[in-house]
């Protein structure tokens, strides 16, 4: 595959590696500007109350102290459309923000805290989300009426959702289960539970705000300036146009980083001191005032045959969204969409999900949205329903995994809205197949199965791989499948006189190699080196519209907008050569930094010389709307989906329940690998994370209080390099497929990653100690439970 | 109540004035600008913020800034050769071989590296991940991190 | 926050005796810094204790006498406790998966740590001493009556630890220890040291059982001790004296349930009394 390039599908050098092994980089958290005042934030003790009083004279009058801010002088506005006003009079979870403090020194600013003097009306708390949607129950938001999403569009930010039933659920139906669980030989049913997971970016976000008159610049660890570009000069009431927001890096986010609020204070209080102001959080406020991966309470019934054929499946789930359902839509339709409608191939399948708001810090976005808690509910329901009829776990997900022409739809279509979401659909789906660059399910679980040698390995239901006294091992299998957003977007792609080129787009680096691999694309297209492009990212004044990355949307879609953008420069390049060299510009190529004639290769300018003739060669792509993706021969929409199929050897110890991962291999579907080693990296990060998801990482809160318990990273428990195999244990498999609409045929796949690692390690797990696991971890005390050896 | 006190960091000393309970990693990149290295748990939980003293790896989150002076520091921006600009093998090695994604915990994880290298320069796999046992790397690198080492262990031989 | 160096051992109790409450005491500084807001927010002078020479390791006829100041590492790397009963020593700070925190900790910081720690437990089960001394008096008292509960020692105000002594046992003595934590690099959730001595037949003479992190204080299982006297090991006994050991309230918090500290202790205590009956077996 490689030969055929010349850049793409190498793996380079990272463009920001040089950078982040000598100390150079700077995150944002780094920046340090001359007079720059630190901000701290006092923070709400108590779930659910109500602020009585607030005095903040003590604060104001301690040295080096030169703004406090408080819900009685900041606007009256919703930081992302949420219920909570920028800094509010009602606390809706522990660890809200009550005050701002900006002052000379961090020490001071935190002395300043101390100094605020707040009495608190203490509310009823409401923590279980079962609880949560009993009509009694305490509200989390009294103007709302219920603490169940419903649909509408008040003081949210999410996409409408005109088919979400105003009972509080969302729906999702083909054919009759009911009639399918009565041609069934076997039905499984039971109740599985997904955790919450807190995605725990390394570095702690921060923003700097320094104001030059009238105009802000605002550097923020986010990793969609559009919205902190959008949400700032809504709430501070001046055009976006004043606003340069800049995201040098966004580090390790997975989905969490809208520091919006943070940056909107932030800057009120740069503009009321007349200096710059810096906020970084702790380790302690990244952990309760940030959004974590929402808990699932999963109601699962499948129904199937002897011979394998699956006759229905019906999802109940309700998600426990913490303190606003911003996410809630989003989250909840991708869940439906894909892991409930696409996933797998059923006669009859129904679906209902509930968002329930409560007194816990709010739930969104964290690697794999949606699917990683929908496919460890349905990946260890599938596994229950395999062996029910006595058929190898492999073999069952083989015969019914989606494939080319198999149903499926996309999260908006879920949601009632068209694919650019201007248009409410609330009575029609626009049901869809799967297309052929999605059709990889089979081939990657087949591949993944001879890595894995399953066959030797797998001895049958009931049966451990080994028994050596105490301890046994097990083997198992989990797909999963996931989203990459193919939207608009835009870039720029400009030459400089000396034939480098730049590229502007506003996708943010978070580590997952953007900036590498949107310049080996657009090297790659010019037919120039690697080392002659440099791409600026994240800067909301000099890169055009688009909305950061989000939704495995980096590759998917800033990256096909910057290949566009640079084919642009070449047909204008091309026109200047063809000039030149007096001959038609479809008689030319271009490759190692010459634009030649292709049957005459000695007719050649330099790629150079082309820019400079040109003065300035600038190419401007947006991606259009999708409108739909079709299949080319059925017309049928397609959906841009990627997928993974992975299998892992484990060994429990069933006097300690201590469980080691042994061995793990999973097979990407990852449309083309720009660059194998990022890639790499990318299939390790899905399988660290969903590890950790299923066997170490509990985000405790207090039942009563709702207090978070460990926000620390001593007991959040993350995987230490101990908790993974060796490196020859660990099998990564690309399965590239390419897509008709990527650059080079690439997509983005990342999140997908982190779908199949928690269901894997419990089927393992399973194969290993013969008994279930449906709570939420996969945890020692959780094995010697199961186990009945402690209650 | 500040106290003056010296650091030598990088070969070079540094007079700064002090609070008793602030930590190496603090006065590192706020008052003497090194913001290479990076806090990411700030209570010795992840070894993002390592630094060399004496050579030997130390959270610089925990320790306190008073407590290190007079030791010889080395930050990941002290780790090339000043004068030549050559790289250190490890550092040649993440780079090539991919050892980081966010880079957050790169340089902990390469000063660690280092200081194992220094000791045994030809360490197993066992042996390298005994030694990165307490650097956590939320991008989940480790396989590629391994690999970066091994492949500088190789590299000093080779060129020694 | 005052920043004071003292240079004798009578200058630094001479400090604590002026500033009594207010004064903490750091050598290493692996506790202070994460906890200085919850724990140490009332200090006002910090003292470093790294000048006073108590980095020592020395034997005598007695047995080990350990200056606080001595790193963990500095221990774990000495000849003296490299074999022998000592060697459980080196063995339970090779469980520190973390080698900058040995490098850091002290003897005499994870002494006066009454909390998450290891050495404690295998120190007492060795029926070590600690010297206490105030600008009056000094006195030497066994490290399992030092602890009073979750962070909370018999120091006074102005007492400091200097030293830790740890006998020597008798021919035919073996220790083990063992310990239990969530993942691969933790804080200890459960830990148990073991010694036993046996005489003529290999019947167990004299035995300690000590549980650390299943309560605090530490533990030490007196009944489950009287079972091993006179008597020899089979795996009856064991099962029985493993029972016996565990039949306390293990702690509930967030980092683990009562009953999972209590399954970890029954196999920690297990491993750690086969650990020091094969070893003194195996003495002269």
């Amino acid at each position: 595959m490689s030969s055929e390039f010349s850049v793409l599908g190498k793996s380079l050098p990272r463009k920001d590696a040089l950078e982040k092994v000598n100390g150079e980089v700077k995150f944002v958290s780094d920046i340090k500007l001359p007079r720059m005042l630190y901000a701290k934030f006092l923070r709400s003790p108590y779930a659910h109350a109500m602020v009585t009083k607030i005095d903040t004279s003590r604060a104001k009058a301690l040295p080096g102290v030169k703004c406090v801010l408080t819900h009685e002088n900041t606007p009256n506005v919703h930081p992302l459309g949420k219920f909570e006003y920028l800094l509010d009079h009602r606390m809706h979870y522990a660890g809200e923000e009550v005050a701002a403090v900006a002052a000379e020194t961090e020490d001071i600013a935190l002395e300043a805290l101390k100094l605020i003097d707040v009495e608190y009306e203490v509310e009823p708390v409401i923590i279980d989300p079962e609880e949560a949607m009993k009509p009694d129950a305490p509200l989390v938001h009294k103007e709302y009426g219920t603490n169940m999403y419903y649909g509408t569009e008040h003081g949210h930010a999410a996409s409408p959702s005109p088919r979400w039933r105003k009972d509080g659920w969302l729906p999702l139906q083909v054919g009759d289960v009911d009639k399918g669980f009565a041609e069934a030989d076997y039905i499984i049913e039971g109740v599985y539970e997904s955790p919450t997971q807190h995605n725990c970016s390394p570095i702690p976000r921060s923003v700097v705000c320094e104001w030059a008159g009238n105009n802000l610049t605002c550097w923020a660890d986010t990793q969609i300036p559009q919205w902190v570009s959008k949400d700032v000069a809504k709430c501070l009431g001046i055009p976006r146009s004043s606003i340069r927001v800049i995201c040098n890096w966004t580090v390790g986010s997975y989905g969490s980083k809208q520091p919006e609020k943070i940056a909107t204070l932030v800057a009120i209080m740069a503009k009321k001191t007349g200096r710059p102001v810096k906020a970084v959080f702790t380790r302690e406020e990244e952990f309760v005032a940030t959004h974590h991966r929402p808990s699932y309470k999963g109601y699962e019934k499948i129904g199937v045959k002897k011979d394998g054929t699956i006759t229905a499946m019906s999802h109940r789930v309700i998600g426990n969204f913490g303190r606003d359902f911003v996410w809630g839509p989003e989250v909840m339709s991708a869940s439906a969409a894909a892991t409930c409608a696409t996933l797998y191939r059923y006669q009859n399948m129904k679906f209902e999900g509930a968002a329930v708001m409560t007194n816990i810090p709010d739930a969104g976005a964290m690697n794999g949205l949606g699917d990683p808690e929908m496919g460890f509910i349905v990946e260890r329901a599938i596994d229950e329903a395999a062996e029910a009829i006595g058929m190898d776990p492999v073999e069952f997900r083989l015969k019914n995994c989606a494939r080319y022409g198999s149903r499926s739809v996309s999260r908006r279509d879920v949601l009632g809205l068209s694919p650019d979401e201007l248009e409410l659909r609330p009575d029609w789906i626009n049901w869809g197949i799967v297309g052929h660059d999605f059709d990889s399910l089979q081939e990657c679980i087949k591949k993944v199965a001879e890595k894995s040698e399953w066959k030797k390995k797998w001895k049958g239901w009931k049966t451990p791989m080994a028994v050596n006294g105490t301890k046994r091992r097990g083997i198992g299998i989990a797909i999963g499948m996931h989203m990459s957003a193919y939207r608009p977007y835009s870039a720029i792609v400009k030459t400089n006189q000396d034939g480098s080129v730049n590229v502007m787009s506003m996708a943010a680096e978070i580590g997952q190699g953007i900036r590498t691999a949107m310049a080996q694309v657009v090297a790659e297209t010019l037919g120039i080196g690697y080392e002659d492009v440099e791409v600026l990212l994240a800067d909301t004044t000099a890169a055009p519209e688009g909305w950061g990355v989000i939704a495995s949307g980096g590759t998917s879609s800033a990256i096909p907008a910057a290949w566009h953008a640079a084919e642009e420069v070449r047909r204008q390049a091309f026109d200047i050569a063809a000039a030149r060299l007096g001959v038609k510009p479809d008689q030319l190529e271009a490759k190692d930094r010459m634009i030649y004639v292709k049957n005459d290769p000695q007719k050649a300018i330099s790629f150079r010389e082309a820019c400079s003739r040109g003065y300035q060669i600038t190419g401007a792509h947006t991606l259009p709307s999708p409108d739909e993706l079709r299949d080319e021969k059925t017309g049928k929409t397609i959906n841009v989906y990627s997928c993974v199929a992975t299998i892992a050897e484990v060994e429990v110890d069933t006097e300690t329940g201590r469980l080691d991962l042994l061995r793990i291999a999973s097979a990407h579907d990852c449309g083309r690998a720009i660059n194998p080693q990022i890639v790499e990296n990318q299939i390790l990060m899905g399988i660290i994370q969903s590890n950790g998801y299923a066997r170490a990482e509990e985000y405790i809160i207090d039942k009563e209080t709702g207090v978070v318990l460990n926000p620390d990273l001593l007991d959040y428990k993350l995987m230490t390099i101990l908790d993974m195999p060796k490196m020859d244990d660990i099998k990564e498999i690309f399965v590239e497929r390419p897509s008709a609409w990527g650059a080079f045929g690439s997509k983005g796949f990342s999140e997908t990653g982190s779908t199949s690692g928690a269901p894997v390690i419990a089927n393992a797990a399973y194969n290993a100690i013969g008994v279930r696991i449906r709570g939420e971890h996969i945890t020692p005390a959780a094995i010697l439970e199961a186990l009945g050896k402690i209650t | 109540m500040a106290v003056a006190i010296t650091l030598i960091v990088n070969g070079e000393g540094h007079k700064v004035d002090v609070e008793p309970w602030w930590s190496l990693a603090y006065v590192l990149r706020e008052k003497l600008g090194l913001t290479g290295t990076k806090i990411m748990c700030n209570n010795g939980a992840c070894g993002s913020c390592t630094v060399l003293m004496n050579g030997q790896p130390v959270s610089s989150c925990l320790k306190l800034a008073v407590l290190a002076e007079g030791k010889n520091i080395t930050t990941i921006e002290g780790l090339a050769n000043t004068e030549t600009g050559e790289l250190h093998s490890l550092q040649e090695a993440f780079i090539k071989y991919s050892g980081m994604q966010c880079g957050t915990c790169t340089p902990g994880m390469i000063l660690t590296a280092k200081a194992l290298l220094d000791e045994n320069p030809v360490p197993t796999e066992d042996e390298v991940r005994e030694a990165l046992a307490g650097n956590l790397c939320r991008c989940g690198s480790y396989k590629r991190i391994v690999q970066c080492v091994l492949a500088a262990a190789e590299t000093t031989r080779g060129g020694a | 926050m005052k920043y004071l160096i003292p240079s004798t051992t009578d200058e630094a109790l001479s400090m604590l005796d002026k500033y009594g409450e207010a004064a903490v005491i750091v050598a290493g500084g692996v506790f202070f810094t994460p906890h200085r807001e919850e724990l140490f927010g009332e200090a006002e002078v910090l003292i470093n204790i790294g000048k006073l020479e108590l980095n020592y390791i020395n034997v005598d006829e007695e047995g080990l006498k350990i200056g606080a100041t001595t790193s963990l590492t500095s221990l774990m790397t000495s000849e003296v406790i490299s074999k022998g009963v000592f060697r459980v020593l080196f063995e339970t700070m090779d469980e520190i998966p973390i080698k900058r925190i040995r490098d850091m900790g002290t003897v005499g910081g994870e002494v006066c740590m009454s909390a998450e720690n290891d050495l404690p437990t295998s120190l007492i089960a060795l029926d070590a001493k600690v010297v206490v001394v105030s600008p009056t008096k000094s006195r030497i008292l066994p490290l399992e009556e030092f602890y009073l509960g979750y962070l909370s020692t018999v120091l006074e105000s102005n007492e400091m630890v200097t030293e830790i002594q740890v006998p020597h046992s008798p021919p035919k003595t073996g220790a083990g220890f063992c310990k239990f934590e969530r993942g691969t690099v933790d804080l200890p959730i459960v830990n148990a040291a073991v010694r036993v001595t046996l005489g003529p037949n290999d019947k167990c003479k004299a035995a300690k059982i000590v549980l650390g992190c299943v309560a605090f204080p530490p533990v030490i299982a007196y009944n489950a001790e009287n079972l091993l006297i006179g008597k020899n090991l089979d795996g009856k006994i064991i099962a029985s004296v493993i029972e016996a050991a565990v039949d306390i309230e293990c702690i509930t918090d967030i980092r683990a349930s009562g009953e999972l500290r209590k399954r970890w202790a029954k196999v920690a205590v297990g491993k750690a009394l086969n650990k020091a009956y094969e070893q003194a077996k195996g003495g002269k």
